[in-house]
């Protein structure tokens, strides 16, 4: 009961959820961030394409003056290109600075235009990364519900790959 | 033959000459293209007269145009001469007003110079005179005289000693010393003794008079009193000198020496160095004089008739010494030098003054005449006037001295004049300042223009003014000068000048100048009075410059060179005009002489031309006269050869062409005579033949007859011949005639048989007839019934159209329905893209939403009102997404069902124009059917019209076949006949040969 409370307390978290192309086993994945990791939502950004970058890597935009790198959402993680129009999320994580400390990273991260702000379900169950065909260095973790998955990406290794 | 003419060809040109008359002159103009004469005159004429015309003409306009030009330039050089003079001349003018004003400057600098000497030198005198009187009163008062007084002062009674010589004394003294009487008081102020008699022993000094101001002063020591009321003469001001009686240092008493009135009369009246009207005069303080004015015959001293209050009294009072302009008590304006003289502690002014207007023009007498240098300078300079003025406007000089002498230019009679602007311009702008010229009344309101100047003080201040009046006649010779030159220049014309109008224009548009016409102008002079308003004028008072053709003001057409004229605030307009007549008139001269030129050519012309015609048409006329008698038949006359020219050789060719003719016409007659002979031979032979014998011949001869004869021998050889053979065929024709017969008999009979046979073809042919009338009865029925399957087809075709139209209505109404249907489609698309942007918009705002839920949760616990918010927004965009997303839905399946509708009546309309085509088919083969009804009902009727027309021809051919029977029947019998007639033609072949042997033939050659 308590760890019910808990858990009922720890699913109150906001989240932003992403819902991406591929149905796996059944189940839609969602890529999930937090909703303090979430900075905007951008229904347009203009891409400057860098040379010799991968794939995913589309390119270079602008946000609030600031230069920051566009990642594919589809492409980084395994999916399918989804139809319709597409979003740019602005993401903020944290990496470890040369001197100590923490350093902010940005990115804009292009989504299909299926996402949500919510609070998390109140049942889910891990999963392996794995399991799903999914890379685990690029992963944190993934949780299934009953109507999907719920992925929780990594940015960082894609963002700052010496860390 | 032509003739030879030895007349000279000067007289014969007399001659013919003599010969032209008026009538012939006249008459080779009408109908000049009749005759050579007046064609030769008329081009001859044409041919001389029009390169003279064209030549007068460019001659007139070019050298129209050359003097024109040439007038402007001359104008527009005397223009600019005159300007340039006029700019000189008002210089000049300036410059000497300016020398004018420097000259009356330096005058009254030296004037000053000399008055402020004057001045000094009086002063010293008038300080020396009372010193001398100080001293004498000093010396009397400690001199033994006082003595007595000491007595006198003791006991009046001692005053007795006074009396009889000791007085006389006393006087003389007194006398000697310039003073006018001795009074002595006690020190209470008694009158003790005086040399007045009008002054009682014993009268006390009035407090507040001059004894009892000298009783005061005079106890101490000896001092001046100056003047006041006296207390022993009323309405008298004394003046003394006062001194102490004092013995032992104890005060008996005081003299009181009066002051003569007249004491500086020897000084202030002294007026030399001051002209005729300068004078110096001394004034106390309290503004009357202190001595005897040389004005004014009764004593001025301390009178207070006499008061001068000029400011200069107070500045000398003040202790300051100066030279001015003023006005003196008198009103008069004078230099005036003044300075402050003291008197033993008593301050007097002491004035030395001349008059102005001396001063500035100082006369001198020349030839028992007085003359001042001003005046000297208007006759040099020949200026009407010339003013001083003071900076008020007063007229102080004046050479002339008329009206406006000594009166006030700025507020006097005169101040609205041109005059009085010109000085208010001078004080204002402190330059020399020039008026236009307007009527000025002081001179008889004639024109006039002035001049002004300031003349500077030592303060660079106006001081004075110095004013000329403007002689117009100097003006007046600058405009003329250009007659001036033309007057003795050699380019003249007939000994004329051609003068150019020069003059001046204000901007009154009034004349500046006098013109020595002034009479064309209906004025006796056109200054000021003469008006100018033409183009010429605008312009220049506009400040252009230009020359033109104009009409001037009196109307005349000029040509004109005007430029503005400016000097100091004067603009006025200067124009220069030559008349264009007498500019022109050399080119009319010419053009006289042109024409003169033109009509002595144009005489001459027809002179020669008459003469030369006359001589061509001359030998034409003789030509004509013989030709005419040689229409006659008159071959013996022959033309007279006048001339030598192609004319005359012409003549002479006429002449052996008529000879030629005349030769031939006897030859003819000759050969005519000839033939007449073998004609009448001929006949002779002929008359033989007319008895019938063909076997004469006829002679042959070598003429046209011979030919004939031979002609007739050949005819009568082969009629010979012929009549032979009509022998021979009138033999043959008989006995054919009797074959013949015989065979038409038989011939009748044949015919008769056939006329039978042919009666019963008829018989036939009616029968015939009768069956293809029947036939075409029917055939006319058949039309009929054709007829009406064709109008039955005609309805079918109606109905069919008709229905086809209804088709077609319902055709245009199912498109209607279409088109509506599809507006219905594109409304709805509309719609579903009104929704799409409801979705696009629920899309942003949900987008919204989310940035907003994701900034409340990084605002943590503060953000969670606004992340309700943003939950909120986000739901009603899901709602709107969702109702968008049902719109079309709906909007999806309207357009299906309307795309259905749409392609079911696209297939109904598809059906109805199958329909319509069908009915159009089905027309159209109504149509066919009713036309080739028709066509078989025309057939069937040109069958019927055949058939009757069959019908009626074989009735005819019956008829016809009658019509041959009958004509066999007649035809044997013309047969018969005919079997008659060959019977009878052999017997008159018979008798044709009879006939024939009637003629005497040559059987020989048959």
């Amino acid at each position: 009961m308590q760890a019910e409370r808990k858990d009922k307390k720890k699913a109150a978290m906001k989240t932003v959820a992403v819902r991406m192309a591929n149905s796996t086993q059944g189940r839609e994945p969602a890529l999930l961030f937090a909703a303090r990791q979430a900075e905007e939502v951008l229904p347009d950004a203009e891409v400057h394409p860098l040379p010799f970058a991968p794939d995913w890597l589309l390119g270079l935009s602008t946000w609030r003056r600031q230069v920051l790198p566009v990642l594919d959402a589809a492409k980084l993680y395994g999916f399918d290109a989804a139809a319709g129009r597409h979003l740019y999320l602005v993401l903020r994580t944290a990496a470890p600075a040369a001197e100590g400390g923490r350093r902010l990273l940005r990115c804009l991260l292009k989504i299909p235009s299926q996402i949500s702000a919510r609070e998390l379900p109140a049942q889910c169950a891990a999963s392996s990364a794995a399991e799903n065909g999914l890379d685990p260095a690029l992963i944190k973790g993934v949780f299934a519900h009953e109507n999907g998955l719920l992925i929780v990406p990594d940015l960082l290794p894609a963002l700052c790959p010496a860390a | 033959m032509a003739n030879t003419s030895k007349e000279k060809p000067a007289e014969k040109i007399l001659s013919r000459m003599k010969g032209l008359k008026a009538a012939d002159l006249k008459g080779l103009f009408v109908g000049w293209r009749r005759s050579i004469k007046s064609k030769l005159l008329v081009w001859l004429l044409l041919i001389s007269l029009v390169p003279l015309a064209v030549i007068a003409f460019f001659s007139y306009r070019y050298s129209a145009s050359a003097l024109q030009q040439q007038s402007f330039e001359n104008l527009e050089t005397t223009l600019a001469f005159e300007k340039q003079a006029l700019q000189a001349y008002f210089s000049e003018q300036e410059k000497t007003l300016s020398n004018l004003a420097d000259t009356m400057n330096l005058f009254q600098q030296e004037a000053f110079v000399k008055l402020t000497a004057i001045r000094e030198l009086q002063k010293r005198q008038v300080t020396d005179y009372f010193q001398m009187r100080f001293q004498d009163v000093q010396t009397f008062s400690i001199s033994p005289q006082q003595s007595v007084f000491l007595k006198v002062a003791r006991d009046r009674a001692a005053a007795s000693e006074l009396a009889g010589s000791m007085a006389d004394l006393m006087k003389l003294w007194l006398v000697q010393r310039d003073f006018h009487s001795l009074t002595f008081l006690s020190t209470s102020g008694q009158v003790l003794y005086s040399t007045d008699s009008d002054i009682a022993v014993g009268a006390s000094a009035q407090e507040g008079s001059a004894e009892a101001a000298a009783l005061q002063k005079g106890q101490q020591e000896v001092a001046f009193i100056d003047y006041s009321h006296s207390s022993f003469f009323a309405e008298q001001s004394v003046s003394y000198f006062a001194a102490p009686l004092v013995n032992e240092d104890r005060l008996e008493g005081v003299f009181l020496f009066r002051l003569r009135n007249d004491a500086l009369d020897g000084i202030m009246k002294n007026t030399s160095g001051l002209g005729k009207n300068g004078e110096s005069y001394m004034i106390g303080s309290d503004g009357m004089f202190r001595s005897n004015s040389v004005y004014f015959e009764e004593s001025t001293v301390a009178n207070a008739a006499y008061i001068v209050d000029t400011e200069s009294v107070v500045y000398a009072l003040a202790g300051e010494s100066g030279e001015e302009t003023t006005i003196n008590y008198r009103g008069d304006y004078v230099l005036s030098s003044y300075t402050s003289v003291d008197v033993y502690g008593t301050k007097w002014v002491l004035f030395v003054e001349v008059d102005q207007g001396e001063t500035m023009a100082p006369s001198h007498e020349e030839e028992g005449e007085l003359v001042d240098h001003l005046k000297e300078l208007a006759e040099k300079y020949g200026f009407p006037d010339i003013y001083l003025l003071n900076t008020d406007g007063y007229v102080f000089y004046s050479v002339k001295a008329g009206k406006d002498h000594f009166t006030n230019m700025l507020n006097g009679p005169y101040a609205k004049s041109g005059f009085a602007g010109t000085v208010r311009g001078v004080l204002e702008k402190k330059a020399v300042k020039m008026s236009d010229y307007s009527f000025y009344e002081p001179i008889d309101n004639k024109a006039a223009a002035f001049m002004a100047a300031p003349i500077m003080n030592k303060k660079g201040e106006v001081g004075m003014i110095a004013a000329i009046q403007m002689p117009i006649d100097k003006i007046n010779a600058v405009l003329d000068i250009r007659h001036e030159f033309e007057k003795d220049s050699t380019h003249q014309f007939e000994g004329k000048v051609i003068s150019a109008e020069n003059y001046l224009v204000g901007q009154d548009k009034l004349w500046r100048s006098e013109s020595p016409n002034a009479q064309k102008y209906g004025v006796e002079s056109t200054l000021l009075k003469a008006k100018a308003d033409t183009k010429a004028v605008q312009e220049a008072l506009a400040g252009k410059d230009s020359t033109d053709v104009i009409v001037n003001s009196m109307g005349e057409t000029v040509l004109s060179s005007w430029a503005p004229f400016k000097y100091n605030d004067v603009s006025w307009a200067l124009i220069s005009e030559a008349n264009y007549d007498e500019v022109h008139q050399p080119v009319t001269s010419l053009m006289r002489i042109i024409g003169l030129t033109l009509l002595a050519v144009a005489a001459l012309v027809v002179v020669v031309s008459l003469l030369v015609a006359s001589g061509i048409t001359k030998q034409i006329g003789e030509i004509v006269k013989v030709m005419a008698k040689v229409e006659k038949g008159d071959y013996s006359e022959r033309v007279p050869v006048t001339s030598k020219d192609e004319l005359g050789r012409l003549a002479g060719d006429f002449n052996t062409m008529t000879g030629t003719i005349q030769n031939l016409i006897q030859t003819r007659q000759d050969e005519h005579d000839k033939l007449n002979t073998s004609i009448i031979r001929l006949l002779e032979e002929i008359t033989v033949l007319a008895d019938g014998d063909l076997t004469i011949r006829a002679t042959v001869t070598d003429d046209v007859i011979g030919t004939l004869a031979d002609s007739l021998n050949l005819m009568l050889e082969n009629l010979g011949r012929a009549f032979r053979r009509i022998k021979d065929s009138a033999e043959q024709v008989g006995s054919t005639a009797n074959i013949l017969s015989e065979s038409t008999g038989e011939l009748a009979e044949q015919n008769n048989a056939q006329s039978k046979m042919i009666n019963e073809a008829v018989e036939k042919i009616g029968l015939l007839t009768e069956e293809i009338r029947k036939a075409a009865d029917k055939a006319v029925q058949s039309a009929g019934s054709s007829k009406e399957s064709s109008h039955v087809a005609e309805d079918g075709a109606a109905a069919v159209r008709e229905t086809s139209q209804s088709m077609e209505a319902i055709r245009s109404n199912v498109q209607n329905t279409a088109r509506a249907i599809k507006r219905l489609g594109e409304s709805s698309q509309e719609i579903s893209d009104f929704a799409r942007n409801i979705n696009e918009i629920s899309d942003r705002t949900s987008i919204l939403a989310l940035n907003a839920s994701i900034q409340a949760a990084a605002a943590g616990e503060e953000g969670r009102g606004f992340a309700v918010v943003a939950e909120e927004i986000q739901r009603l965009a899901e709602r709107a997404a969702v109702s968008t997303r049902q719109i079309e839905t709906l909007i999806r399946n309207i357009l299906g069902e309307i795309t259905e509708a749409g392609v079911s009546m696209d297939a109904s309309i598809q059906e109805v124009v199958q329909g319509t085509k069908l009915s159009q088919n089905a027309l159209a083969k109504l149509e066919e059917i009713t036309s080739r009804s028709n066509e078989v009902a025309s057939l069937i009727e040109d069958v019927a019209a055949v058939s009757k027309e069959q019908s009626e021809t074989t009735a005819a051919l019956a008829g016809k076949m009658k019509e041959i029977g009958g004509i066999s029947l007649e035809t044997a019998q013309e047969t018969l006949g005919a079997s008659i007639s060959m019977r009878e033609m052999a017997a008159m072949g018979d008798d044709m040969l009879q006939a024939v042997t009637a003629f005497k033939i040559d059987d020989k050659k048959a």
